[in-house]
């Protein structure tokens, strides 16, 4: 049960991740982008097959994927949430087309349903820790997790760019008084959160030595699950949130068979919604749509 | 022509689930949680008619109240939630729903059949196979579409009658401002709820029907995609007028099958058309006020026939 635990905050470090990727777009940008997991999926994809192509080593693909995953969100969040603005249910409509669209062109794809290969160099290295065994390269993805997270709070609310884009966020006409360019903000912060996505999804395509192209709709759904267990206050909240769903995850597995592991994050976010109004009457955690 | 049929069949079915999308995108209330309540609806009736012997229509029926109970389970804690959290809610209910549906066994063995196929009812992962009603009871594909747009029908009519009663204001006020609906007295959470448990039945009877005419279901039929192209029917169709749904399933679930070329891209036409719609016509291919202009132009000539004619 204690490995199968440790096991889980491996997951963690992972949903931690993810986790950062979708506080910076629903909490920090209030938008509702339902294309963020397909857009990560595309990008480490199309990375790893690249690199593929062109016989480059493994950390290429992290390189390839921030190349193609950048651009390719900034493109998204133009499209969302800059030409469509005039209601954000019409923007989240948007994205949903867009993660529509992206996805089957990957599935009809030259590689057409097939996952891609990646080398994970680090996959036999273990380290044994009271009779644990622990594998490197879910211990580093667990470290890369709580680095980003930090540097990110740091950045978030000690910068003058980090201010700047919590402003520019809140109100666009405060910042423009304030001389803050409020597109350029923007552009600033969907590049971070697309950065972020894409370090989750190749570190997790790593550690698979793959990756599926069902990989966008998951990353969707458990970064949905991790923001709404962490909520979009604190990054350290999120963190926590997803290194708890990582152990729930792991352990309730092992209770109640692997077939169900998934129900158990579900269950843990119906619940928490539906004592959300109960619990915070007046919060409204995800920016009323905004 | 048996071909055609099915085609006629799956678009009637479509058009259903567009409609249990749009019951609750009335509210205002977007939901991603309705092929839960329609693999609900195919696993109740299906189970039905395979294993409690129960008659079509019985099934239908019962899987549509399951179906409602379903999306009450999912619908009464969570309508009250503000912005985003009730589309997380469903998105959550709906995965949940795809794993139980996978996972789930029971029934009983057939006397026949080959060897690793001798299980009558849902067997998890392998699915759930020869719902067979319409074959045992010699119904054609031909009648089977009957079937379908009959019920497509009966709701068409039901929603045409709503939309011309105070509940749609009612509803479309709630849409437009909770805060003022609740002001003059609207009892808010209650409309909701009931807007999403019609939802919710529209889908169950919709999945059955799927059922019955696909003979072989699992779990994973019931992904996230379903209620995604659901919600496109409706998006691209139009969400402020009842036949904005229909439109919307009818168009792009036979336009694909006639234009042979794009089939292959219907997903992908999907989506380049949300974006597309959100873009330049966010309202949809038939808005209120396109029904409105239609409405008093059809009265106006209905005025003026009578009158020439006396004259």
């Amino acid at each position: 049960m204690l490995l199968t635990a440790v096991e889980g905050l491996a997951y963690g470090g992972l949903y931690a991740l993810l986790g950062l990727g979708f506080f910076l777009t629903y909490g920090v940008l209030r938008r509702v982008d339902l294309a963020y997991g397909t857009v990560v999926m595309t990008s480490v994809y199309l990375g790893a097959m690249i690199a593929g192509g062109l016989g480059l080593t493994w950390y290429a693909v992290l390189a390839l994927t921030l190349v193609v995953g950048i651009p390719l969100s900034l493109l998204v969040a133009w499209l969302a949430f800059v030409l469509v603005r005039h209601d954000a249910r019409f923007s989240m409509a948007a994205t949903l087309g867009i993660w529509m669209a992206l996805e089957e062109l990957m599935l009809q794809s030259p590689g057409r349903g097939r996952g891609q290969a990646l080398v994970n160099p680090l996959q036999d290295l273990s380290w044994w820790a009271w009779d644990l065994q622990i594998r490197i390269d879910h211990l580093m993805i667990l470290g890369l997790g709580v680095a980003i997270a930090w540097f990110l709070a740091r950045f978030l609310t000690r910068s003058r760019a980090g201010l700047a884009i919590r402003v520019s966020a809140y109100d666009a006409s405060v910042a423009a008084l304030l001389g803050i360019s409020h597109a350029r903000m923007m552009v600033l912060a969907t590049a971070i959160a697309s950065a972020v996505g894409c370090i989750a999804g190749w570190s997790f395509a790593t550690a698979q030595s793959g990756i599926d192209l069902h990989f966008g709709m998951w990353a969707t759904v458990k970064g949905l699950v991790i923001l709404v267990l962490g909520g979009t206050q604190s990054i350290a909240l999120i963190v926590i949130a997803a290194l708890g769903l990582g152990v729930a995850e792991r352990v309730g597995s092992e209770m109640i068979g692997s077939g169900y592991r998934d129900l158990v994050g579900y269950s843990l976010i119906l619940t928490l919604l539906a004592a959300e109004p109960f619990l915070r009457s007046n919060q409204a955690r995800l920016g009323d749509g905004r | 022509m048996s071909y055609w049929f099915t085609i006629a069949a799956l678009t009637g079915i479509n058009v259903l689930l567009a409609y249990s999308v749009y019951a609750s995108f009335m509210s205002g209330q977007v939901s991603i949680g309705q092929v839960a309540f329609f693999g609900v609806g195919a696993y109740v009736g299906a189970s039905l008619t395979v294993l409690g012997g129960f008659d079509l229509v019985s099934a239908v029926v019962v899987a549509g109240f399951a179906g409602a109970a379903a999306s009450l389970f999912v619908g009464v804690p969570t309508l009250r939630l503000k912005g985003y959290h009730f589309t997380i809610a469903t998105v959550a209910f709906a995965e949940a729903m795809r794993v139980v549906l996978h996972n789930l066994k029971f029934g009983r063995p057939r006397s026949s059949g080959n060897v690793g196929d001798q299980w009558l009812g849902p067997d998890g992962a392998t699915g759930f196979r020869h719902i067979s009603y319409l074959n045992d009871h010699s119904i054609s594909s031909g009648e089977y579409a009957v079937i379908v747009w009959l019920i497509v029908l009966v709701v068409v009519v039901g929603f045409f009658l709503v939309e011309r009663s105070r509940i749609a204001r009612v509803l479309r006020t709630i849409e437009e401002d909770e805060v003022v609906a609740r002001s003059i007295g609207v009892p808010v959470a209650r409309y909701k709820v009931a807007a999403f448990a019609c939802g919710g039945f529209i889908a169950g009877i919709s999945g059955a029907l799927y059922a019955h005419l696909l003979t072989f279901i699992s779990g994973n039929d019931f992904i996230i995609h379903l209620s995604t192209i659901a919600l496109a029917y409706v998006v691209i169709g139009g969400g402020q007028t009842m036949w904005g749904p229909l439109l919307g399933a009818v168009v792009f679930t036979v336009l694909p099958e006639t234009l042979r070329p794009i089939r292959d891209f219907r997903i992908e036409l999907f989506g380049l058309l949300i974006i597309l719609v959100m873009l330049f016509r966010p309202t949809g291919m038939i808005s209120a006020a396109m029904v409105r202009k239609w409405t008093v132009a059809l009265t106006a000539k209905a005025r003026v026939k009578p009158l020439k004619q006396a004259l």
